[in-house]
């Protein structure tokens, strides 16, 4: 009587066990309940469930403690790999190593089956009253464990499909990172903090990270670091030790590679090389996840791809500054072209009894040349011609400074005109214009056709010619360049006669000092020559004459500076 | 797109931050101006109330990893509260839990930093 009472009792409590455990799906509970429901029954005191680690590979022995009760025990969770005798319940001295379970006396086992496959282990303690277990007490046990088998199996599965899940979800959440991030990038091209700032919170948002560094050779020869999270102190010196990472690591134990076991302490986890042409320039270190999960293949395909296009991103950057750079320089060559060539004569004079022409080629850098032919009455004429030190727009400014004072000082010619003192002022006004790096070398000189004379004041710049006769006289005479001294100095003037068939050459250093492939410069020697061998031709010959003589000379060669001339020639 | 807009609340030192529509790498420079603003204006004590939030992406996600220590490190915190169930599985997938209070609504975060004056 007794006995169908106790196995009405057994019934119910299976009954009701399965009607609990059927209605969830949440492995943890179950086992929990499972062993809870065993060890009560049984009066044991302690007990844990240990649930196959890889289900499918029946060879394989690892076991993961996935439920404990009765036992002060850290473990849950981690692994185990034990070998099973054959039997399906056993006791411990059946057991080839048994240090976990003797330590946590644990001394009755049941193997868990979902038809004909091993899914888990039950361990229990002794009995309170150190009592063996009683055959019914083992069938009761396996009953349960039969009947809780396919919920066990099913939860199994949930959890697995639960964390396919998550991989899905994080993997859906890292291409909508990539699919973000190139849009915005495309939009932000130009803000390269922008760019930084993103990759930074892609990064720390899709792991749950708070250490990050990136190294890179991103227009740079050695590694640096692009982009850091919270401040890591880091020596140069391990900079080097970059060179050597050519394989993705997830930095576990100590290590001997200091650089790594560095990296390891301050808490990264992942060092990822990514290569662009199969060389290796770019380095990520992440720390360690906050859901302490480990780094997946499918994050370092989502790295890569991410550090890629940030880099591709930054790249663009660069290269639209620079685009923009160069088409600021472009304009402001123009710019400088521009005056240049508006403060050019448009039309030289007719000059009675002399043929007369003058030219400026310019160079692919704008310089700073300027030459003039100015009326001052019937029979005066004023000859400019003067280089500015330096180039671009600043030269030209400097070349319009010039070319306003002398047509001011001009304005005012009359016969008490002093050539020397004017000199002197225009002197005093680039000077105070200037600073003193900047100087200008100037000449000029005023042609009298009554008496056909000229007389000149050479400032500093390179001699003309005057070809009379067999001779050739430098027309050196003057002073300083202006714009150097401020005063304590004269300019002298000398007067020269032009006699019949004489031919006058100014000319700037862009023509004496153009170079050929040798790097041997023109010369002044080559310039008197082209005069004296053509001297029966009129001014524009002879211009014509010398251009394609330097253009000879300096065959394949680029042209580095203006070229500028006049030339006059006496009918 | 969704805009996403951010209005804010004071509550003696606390500051409520109400975040609504679309947060993702676009609209995230918002986020973090306000905790710019906020830091500037040395107020460290934030709840953030996620009620009209309908979207938030890694790069928002972001932020709040960036903020949280420097916030802390100046006794205070950033505790996010009312986050529909879509938005805290992103949240709980990459383990933030661990390191944010994430509270139920805006009272309990209130009473979280009480709690621990």
């Amino acid at each position: 009587m007794n006995d169908t009472i106790n196995k009405q009792l057994e019934l119910n409590s299976l009954i009701e066990f399965s009607q609990l455990i059927n209605t969830k799906l949440e492995l943890q509970f179950i086992l929990g309940n499972i062993l809870l429901s065993i060890m009560g029954k049984m009066m044991i005191t302690k007990g844990i469930l240990l649930i196959k680690s890889d289900s499918q590979n029946t060879s394989s022995n690892g076991f993961e403690i996935k439920a404990v009760k009765g036992l002060n025990l850290g473990h849950q969770g981690d692994r185990l790999s034990i070998i099973l005798p054959k039997e399906p319940i056993f006791e411990i001295s059946q057991l080839e190593n048994k240090d976990f379970f003797e330590e946590h006396k644990l001394k009755f086992f049941f193997k868990i089956y979902f038809v004909d496959k091993l899914i888990g282990v039950l361990c229990l303690g002794e009995k309170l009253t150190k009592q063996d277990l009683s055959k019914n007490e083992i069938l009761f046990i396996e009953t349960m464990l039969n009947l809780s088998s396919p919920t066990i199996e099913n939860s199994i599965k949930f959890e697995e499909i639960r964390k396919l899940n998550i991989n899905l979800s994080s993997q859906i959440q890292h291409l909508r990172t990539l699919f973000e991030l190139s849009k915005e990038f495309n939009t932000n091209f130009q803000d390269r903090n922008k760019i930084l700032r993103l990759l930074k919170y892609s990064l720390l948002g899709n792991f749950g990270i708070r250490d990050y560094i990136i190294f890179s050779k991103f227009r740079s020869e050695v590694f640096y670091i692009l982009e850091a999270g919270r401040e890591t102190k880091l020596d140069d010196e391990y900079l080097g030790n970059l060179e050597e990472i050519s394989e993705p690591e997830i930095l576990h134990e100590t290590n001997s590679n200091p650089f790594k076991q560095f990296l390891k302490e301050s808490g990264f986890r992942l060092i990822l090389p990514i290569s662009t042409e199969n060389k290796v320039d770019t380095i990520v270190c992440l720390g360690e996840k906050l859901n302490k999960s480990e780094y997946t293949i499918s994050d370092i395909q989502f790295l890569e791809s991410l550090i890629n296009l940030s880099i591709i991103s930054l790249d663009n950057t660069v290269l639209f500054s620079e685009y923009i750079d160069k088409q600021k320089i472009e304009n402001e060559l123009k710019i400088a072209r521009d005056i240049q060539l508006a403060l050019l004569p448009s039309k030289l004079p007719e000059i009675e009894g002399y043929s007369v022409c003058g030219c400026n080629i310019p160079a692919m850098q704008v310089g700073g040349d300027y030459f003039d032919i100015i009326r001052l009455s019937e029979t005066k004429y004023c000859f400019v011609i003067a280089d500015v030190s330096g180039k671009g727009t600043p030269a030209s400014l400097l070349m319009a400074n010039i070319q306003s004072a002398v047509h001011s000082f001009l304005k005012f010619y009359n016969k008490d005109f002093c050539f020397e003192e004017s000199t002197q002022k225009i002197n005093e006004l680039i000077f105070s214009n200037t600073n003193s790096e900047k100087f200008i070398t100037f000449f000029w000189g005023i042609l009298d056709t009554e008496n056909n004379t000229f007389k000149y004041i050479n400032a500093g710049h390179n001699y003309p010619y005057l070809i009379t006769g067999d001779k050739v006289i430098s027309l050196d005479k003057g002073g300083l360049m202006l714009g150097v001294l401020e005063s304590g100095f004269e300019y002298k003037s000398e007067t020269v006669t032009i006699s019949n068939e004489d031919v006058l050459v100014l000319y700037t250093d862009g023509a004496s000092e153009a170079r050929n492939a040798k790097k041997d410069e023109y010369g002044e020697d080559r310039i008197i020559k082209v005069m004296q061998e053509n001297r029966k031709l009129d001014s524009q010959g002879l211009q014509d004459k010398l251009l394609d003589d330097i253009k000879e000379f300096t065959t394949g060669e680029l042209q580095y500076d203006d070229i500028t001339m006049i030339i006059l020639k006496r009918k | 797109m969704d805009e996403f807009t951010i209005t804010e609340k004071k509550a003696d030192d606390l500051i409520i931050l109400y975040l609504n529509g679309f947060l993702d790498a676009h609209t995230s420079s918002l986020l973090e101006k306000k905790f710019e603003e906020l830091l500037s204006k040395k107020l460290y004590k934030v709840i953030v109330n996620f009620s009209g939030l309908s979207y938030i992406s890694s790069a928002g996600l972001g932020v709040f990893m960036a903020y949280i220590e420097t916030m802390r490190s100046h006794d205070g915190d950033i505790k996010l509260s009312d986050m529909s169930d879509k938005i805290f599985n992103i949240f709980d997938m990459l383990g933030f839990p661990i390191l944010f209070n994430i509270l139920k609504d805006e009272n309990e975060a209130v009473n979280k930093f009480n709690e621990t004056v």
